[in-house]
């Protein structure tokens, strides 16, 4: 649903590497080209595969929950 | 002595027992002898003594503040092993364990987002603290406590089209959310120099839209990493057996541009020699005993090489990891330091082996 905190392996806090994360890979270069997944990794430091499956194989559905707002109606009114 | 892979005669004892060969298929000699007398034909006598202990060599490589990397020579592994286990599991640190939910009205339940706090890590020297067994009252030498109140709201006035984190306040919960509540002034004077905060301020906790709240109370306690991983003050402590890739005879021309290239770890270099281009090993720290250099078959490097050849460099290259030669590594989460960490579990090692001999000389 969201980042987990930590990775399920061995542990190394991957909850504050998301965002970075995917500000690297979505941004795009002079030559129009979008930033390798591996090599956002490499800059954040996230060496062990354990820890690199946890980022690239993560689906952030929270926002897709988000959606569904029950509080949201008094704002509205 | 290396012997020729191909040589008749069986590896000799000595070679059995400091090394693993590491074949195409499957390793040789993995097993360590652990009655000492094993080897005493050849001299190889080895009781664990204070002499023993003293031969024991480390040397650091690497000495950063969370992330520590040496050598251990000249030691039996089941004592590297304890003190990995050790790091891992059984040095105390501070960690959320309770949560008092008084308000939750985002999209994640009450125990999923708990138990996402209870593994944030927490700046909290843990000797200030004792510990809080099943049973015993909440004090404030037992229990620190914290509380974490967040409310989204919508900002006036700004493009719907935005992003959500410019679109509304407080749509991202992080970990610098949570805030200490100091318990009595004696636990705030204990606490002053170093107020107990998490490690790392944006792990993202939680997302939530307009006029949604959480709003808890926390109680953290000192515990050990046996009991639960986020206890754990690591990210991996692991050693590894040092590699040793032996080129029994030159590996010369053609022969040793392929094998350099083949080397996915770039193990390899290749120097003048007085009649070729010579292979030399010039990192074999680099290598992770992924053998592509002796695996032969379809697709590998030797494919490119004469039939007669291959046989040649099959007899070549021998592959082994030292038993007595470990590099240790301990990547520490944040709450101490690595090297802290590596000499606590040595004083609770050596508590272990005096509780041991206490219980058996009754």
């Amino acid at each position: 649903m969201i980042i987990p905190v930590r990775c399920f392996t061995c542990g190394k806090i991957i909850g504050d590497k998301w965002e970075q994360y995917m500000e690297l890979i979505s941004h795009v270069d002079a030559n129009g080209e979008k930033m390798q997944e591996g090599k956002a990794l490499d800059i954040l430091k996230i060496d062990r595969y354990c820890c690199r499956i946890m980022l690239l194989t993560h689906v952030d559905l929270i926002g897709k929950l988000l959606l569904y707002n029950t509080s949201a109606a008094t704002v509205a009114e | 002595m290396i012997p020729d892979s191909s040589s008749e005669n069986y590896p000799n004892l000595r070679y059995q027992h400091d090394k693993v060969q590491v074949n195409e298929d499957a390793p040789s000699f993995t097993m360590s002898m652990n009655d000492y007398a094993t080897y005493s034909n050849l001299g190889l006598l080895q009781p664990i003594t204070p002499d023993l202990i003293q031969a024991m060599a480390i040397r650091v490589l690497k000495n950063e503040q969370f992330d520590l990397l040496f050598d251990v020579a000249n030691v039996d592994l089941s004592i590297v092993n304890a003190i990995r286990r050790i790091i891992i599991a059984e040095i105390p640190t501070v960690a959320i364990e309770t949560v008092f939910m008084k308000n939750n009205t985002s999209v994640m339940p009450d125990e999923v987002l708990s138990h996402r706090i209870g593994l944030v890590p927490l700046k909290v020297n843990p000797d200030l603290l004792e510990y809080r067994n099943p049973g015993d009252p909440v004090t404030p030498e037992n229990t620190l406590a914290f509380t974490m109140h967040v409310q989204c709201t919508n900002k006036p006035g700004v493009d719907q089209d935005l992003t959500d984190k410019l679109k509304y306040n407080n749509s991202h919960v992080y970990s610098r959310d949570i805030k200490w509540v100091p318990q009595g002034q004696q636990q705030e004077e204990k606490f002053a120099h170093s107020p107990p905060v998490p490690v790392h301020d944006m792990i993202l906790l939680l997302q939530m839209r307009p006029n949604q709240v959480v709003s808890m109370d926390m109680h953290a306690v000192k515990g050990i990493g046996k009991t639960h991983a986020k206890f754990s003050p690591v990210a991996t402590a692991s050693y590894r057996l040092l590699p040793e890739i032996n080129l029994v005879r030159p590996i010369l021309g053609r022969t040793a541009e392929l094998l350099r290239a083949a080397c996915p770890l770039n193990v390899f270099d290749i120097e003048d020699g007085p009649e070729a281009k010579r292979c030399v090993v010039a990192r074999p720290r680099n290598c992770s005993m992924c053998r592509e250099c002796i695996r032969s078959g379809n697709g590998s490097w030797k494919d490119q090489l004469p039939e007669k050849d291959r046989e040649e460099v099959n007899k070549s290259i021998v592959l082994t990891r030292a038993k007595d030669y470990v590099i240790f590594s301990v990547e520490s989460t944040g709450i101490l330091d690595s090297s802290t960490l590596v000499l606590q579990a040595f004083d609770i090692f050596l508590q272990k082996i005096k509780q041991l001999n206490a219980a058996l000389s009754v």
